[in-house]
């Protein structure tokens, strides 16, 4: 069986059932509302007939104290009477009255009165005995009548009024709605199956005709870039797919053809390669044997080498030491050589009685231990080139001070001094400078048992070397040239400082002696 | 005329802003149909903000019944102070003003029946274009043949149904007669038969024309079906439906107010007094208020009463309609 008969056989129930339902609610529906709007229709025309022509013409004799004379009552209910024929005329229907005792008054219609007194009486007895605004309604059936009516007794005239409709017509109208309706809702089930019908064929079948073909042209392995499907859903998204699907395998066999023959060219080149590398690696092995050959000789010389360059290091450094060790010694000999003067100077100065000489002596003495404690500085350090200046320094000037004749309690020496290395070269004449400014100042700055302060301070200035010797002594007499001073210690110091050490000297006499001595340092 | 439009129309401009407002109520003579009107009149006035006094002079001048009368005391009132309004009130009155202030001054009538034939204005339903206005004193002549016929029908056949109009030569009274004639004249059914009594100065002269009215009587007597009352100040009295009630040897069909179907007309049909009198008193307002009398139309009456005697009904063996019953609603007598 074909998918659109499938498709129909599924739907016609799903259609058909749901509107056989509506049809069968939609005329109950019907049929209810026709009955009830039969009964509210009978309601408002009796009611407007009755308060428009009989509750107001009562009450218009009741207004006029008219009520009881019978002229009046006659007149008006005549009156009334007339306008039941019109409103019966216009509004269709029976309307009809019945006295209180059950007997016709009124009927629009030429009715046989004893057929109304008869088959009416039991309901306008019923109404009689109710409330007067009591209004009944109901559907009589007798032997003359099958109608649906409303009827309401109006007390004051002991009328009972009625207005009805033949049941026929009404039940003529529901089986019309009847008709109708069924007749539509099986046009409509026709209707939606067949549109269902078209569309599930436009929709669904063909495009699914459509996805079976293209599904057998791919099985064939033929390509397909376009599958006739242009619809959204899911059935277009699945020709999207078959389309990348047959691209992908189409585009798979091309690459897989290239890689066969691609395959086969790498096979043939990796032969010709495999045997070239054979020959390579034949060759190679005799190359690498010859060379391994070459390179145990060479491991041999070069070991040879190497033994007769360790030989001659040792030598090298044995004779270092040995030097080192000379030089040791000739530090340590000329210091004591110096030592020597220096006490030869201190003996002739105690056999000298003159004190000009002996301070002369002294000076010299001291200039002497000046140069000596290089060497004794310099005696036992690894570096015979260079000395530490702080520990050099420190040295001179604590002797200085402690061979001169001042009060220590009351001259104090204050060193601050950077720990550095120096070359010898340098540091001998910085000794001297030293040397001369603290024997100057122990001499000169701290008169009649003064008390005071000598500060020595060295610091590096990057490449430079700052030397500042200050005291707060009485300061060098005001006239006092002392660049131009013909005492051996100034005219010593400049001269150290200008030619050996090739630096700037200033002075400043305020608040004592200060020196600020200034040179480059020696690039060791 | 455009010139003497704008010159109106600036007095009326100057009316507006002058908070003072100052009115001259002109009456024709002390009926009871001139006073309900003019008392009415006066409520509304009062409802509508005007206190005597604050913002409003009302002057009241009566006529008694004499338009020469009423033209001195108009024209001494227009001398003494200047006038925003003049308030005529029944025929004589509203023409002895429109004569004297010759529409220098907004003139408003009321209880006028036929003001074309006084020639107060030429048509009913139109604006005038002049400085006059005002409420027709009258209903549709049509209307009032129209119920009669209906309440007496059946009752006469054979011929035509005669109505006696007894009447003063009063200008409303003539004009009335003049249109029940022209009307009979094209219904064959009814025809009316008048008796002209001369108008002395109502309401001094009162015997001298109740004795006119009753030789009238005597003159009509076997020529007429029904009596028919006149418009005019005459058959607006007590007296003269007194006199029908006593010495008239047929029933009155149509009385001119209430007091007429009190005594004994089978029905009267008139404009309602307060409706009228307040009706008025708008229209006032709004000439006081700027707007020019010849812009508002005359119109006739928009509320009136019926009233029903039903002894006379049930003398005559009428059955009154459940329609006209209603109509009356609480106007019914005995």
């Amino acid at each position: 069986m074909r998918l659109q008969f499938k498709i129909f056989l599924i739907i016609i129930p799903f259609v058909s059932l749901p509107l056989f339902l509506l049809g069968l609610w939609s005329f109950n529906e019907a049929r209810k509302g026709t009955y009830q709007s039969t009964y509210r229709y009978l309601n408002i025309v009796l009611e407007s007939f009755i308060n428009e022509h009989i509750q107001q013409n009562y009450q218009l004799l009741l207004n006029a104290r008219l009520e009881h004379v019978q002229s009046y009552i006659d007149n008006y209910q005549q009156e009334a009477k007339n306008k039941a024929k019109i409103a019966s005329e216009v509004k269709g229907g029976h309307l009809f009255i019945l006295n209180k005792d059950g007997k016709l008054i009124f009927s629009s219609q030429n009715h046989e009165p004893a057929f109304i007194e008869t088959d009416w009486k039991t309901i306008s007895s019923k109404l009689v005995t109710q409330n007067p605004d009591y209004i009944l309604r109901g559907h009589l059936e007798s032997d003359h009548y099958s109608d649906i009516y409303t009827a309401r007794y109006f007390q004051p005239w002991g009328w009972v009024i009625f207005y009805s409709v033949s049941d026929s017509e009404i039940r003529t109208l529901v089986n019309n709605i009847l008709l109708v309706t069924f007749g539509v809702t099986a046009l409509c089930a026709f209707g939606g199956s067949f549109l269902i019908f078209i569309l599930s064929n436009i929709y669904l079948v063909h495009p699914v005709n459509t996805l079976k073909d293209a599904a057998s042209k791919i099985a064939a392995h033929q390509n397909i870039n376009t599958i006739e499907i242009n619809s959204k859903d899911e059935i277009g998204m699945l020709a999207r797919s078959m389309e990348t699907m047959s691209q992908s395998i189409h585009s798979y066999k091309t690459q897989r053809d290239l890689t066969e023959t691609l395959l086969l060219e790498k096979q043939d080149e990796l032969s010709q390669n495999q045997q070239k590398l054979k020959t390579h690696r034949d060759s190679l092995e005799d190359i690498v044997e010859l060379r391994t050959i070459k390179l145990s000789e060479t491991n041999k010389h070069l070991h040879q080498e190497i033994k007769t360059r360790k030989l001659a290091e040792d030598q090298i450094k044995a004779s270092l030491r040995e030097k080192q060790t000379l030089l040791d010694e000739i530090h340590h000999r000329v210091k004591n050589n110096m030592n020597v003067v220096s006490s030869l100077l201190k003996l002739q100065a105690n056999n000298i009685e003159d004190d000009r000489m002996k301070a002369i002596l002294q000076e010299s003495q001291n200039r002497v231990y000046a140069m000596s404690a290089i060497h004794e500085t310099l005696h036992g350090s690894e570096n015979l080139s260079e000395i530490d200046l702080k520990k050099y320094l420190f040295k001179i000037s604590t002797s200085i001070f402690q061979s001169s004749s001042v009060n220590p309690e009351k001259v104090k020496l204050k060193n601050d001094i950077e720990e550095m290395p120096i070359g010898i070269n340098q540091a001998s004449p910085l000794g001297l400078i030293i040397n001369e400014l603290m024997s100057n100042s122990l001499k000169y700055a701290f008169p009649d048992d003064r008390g005071g302060e000598i500060r020595v301070s060295v610091k590096k200035l990057d490449t430079a070397l700052e030397l500042i010797m200050r005291d707060d002594g009485v300061g060098i007499p005001t006239g006092l040239d002392w660049k131009n001073s013909s005492t051996l210690g100034l005219k010593l110091v400049r001269t150290l400082v200008e030619n050996q050490l090739d630096g700037s000297i200033d002075m400043e006499n305020k608040n004592g002696t200060k020196f600020t001595i200034k040179f480059n340092l020696d690039k060791s | 005329m455009e010139l003497y439009t704008f010159s109106t129309w600036v007095k009326n401009q100057v009316i507006y802003f002058r908070t003072l407002k100052r009115i001259i109520l002109l009456e024709t003579m002390d009926v009871k149909v001139v006073r309900d009107r003019s008392h009415w009149f006066q409520v509304q006035m009062k409802d509508l903000g005007y206190s005597e006094g604050l913002n409003m002079e009302l002057t009241i001048l009566k006529a008694n019944g004499r338009s020469q009368l009423a033209e001195s005391l108009l024209n001494k009132a227009l001398l003494k102070n200047e006038i925003d309004l003049v308030v005529t009130n029944a025929t004589l009155a509203s023409k002895a003003a429109k004569k004297i202030l010759r529409n220098r001054i907004p003139q408003l009538f009321m209880t006028v029946s036929d003001p074309v034939g006084a020639g107060l204005i030429e048509k009913i339903g139109f604006s005038t274009g002049k400085n006059i206005t005002g409420r027709v004193h009258n209903i549709s002549r049509e209307t009032k043949i129209k119920i009669v016929l209906r309440l007496i029908k059946n009752k006469i056949k054979t011929r035509p149904v005669r109505f006696g109009y007894i009447h003063s030569s009063y200008p409303s009274s003539v004009g009335d007669i003049r249109h029940l004639k022209a009307i009979a004249e094209k219904n064959k059914d009814i025809r009316f038969i008048s008796y002209e009594i001369p108008y002395k100065q109502f309401p001094v002269h009162i015997d001298y024309m109740l004795k006119e009215l009753a030789k009238g009587l005597k003159k009509l007597d076997g020529k007429i079906d029904y009596l028919w009352e006149p418009l005019g100040p005459f058959a607006e009295s007590i007296e003269y439906n007194k006199l029908l009630k006593v010495q008239a040897n047929v029933p009155v069909v149509y009385g001119v107010n209430k007091e007429s179907a009190q005594v004994g007309a089978l029905i009267y049909l008139a404009p309602d007094p307060e409706t009228e009198g307040r009706e008025v008193g708008e229209l006032a307002d709004m000439i006081l208020k700027g707007t020019h009398p010849g812009k508002i139309v005359v119109i006739p009456p928009i509320k009136f009463n019926l009233g029903i005697n039903l002894t006379t009904a049930t003398k005559m063996g009428i059955i009154i309609p459940p329609d006209i019953l209603k109509l009356a609603n609480q106007n019914l007598y005995r």
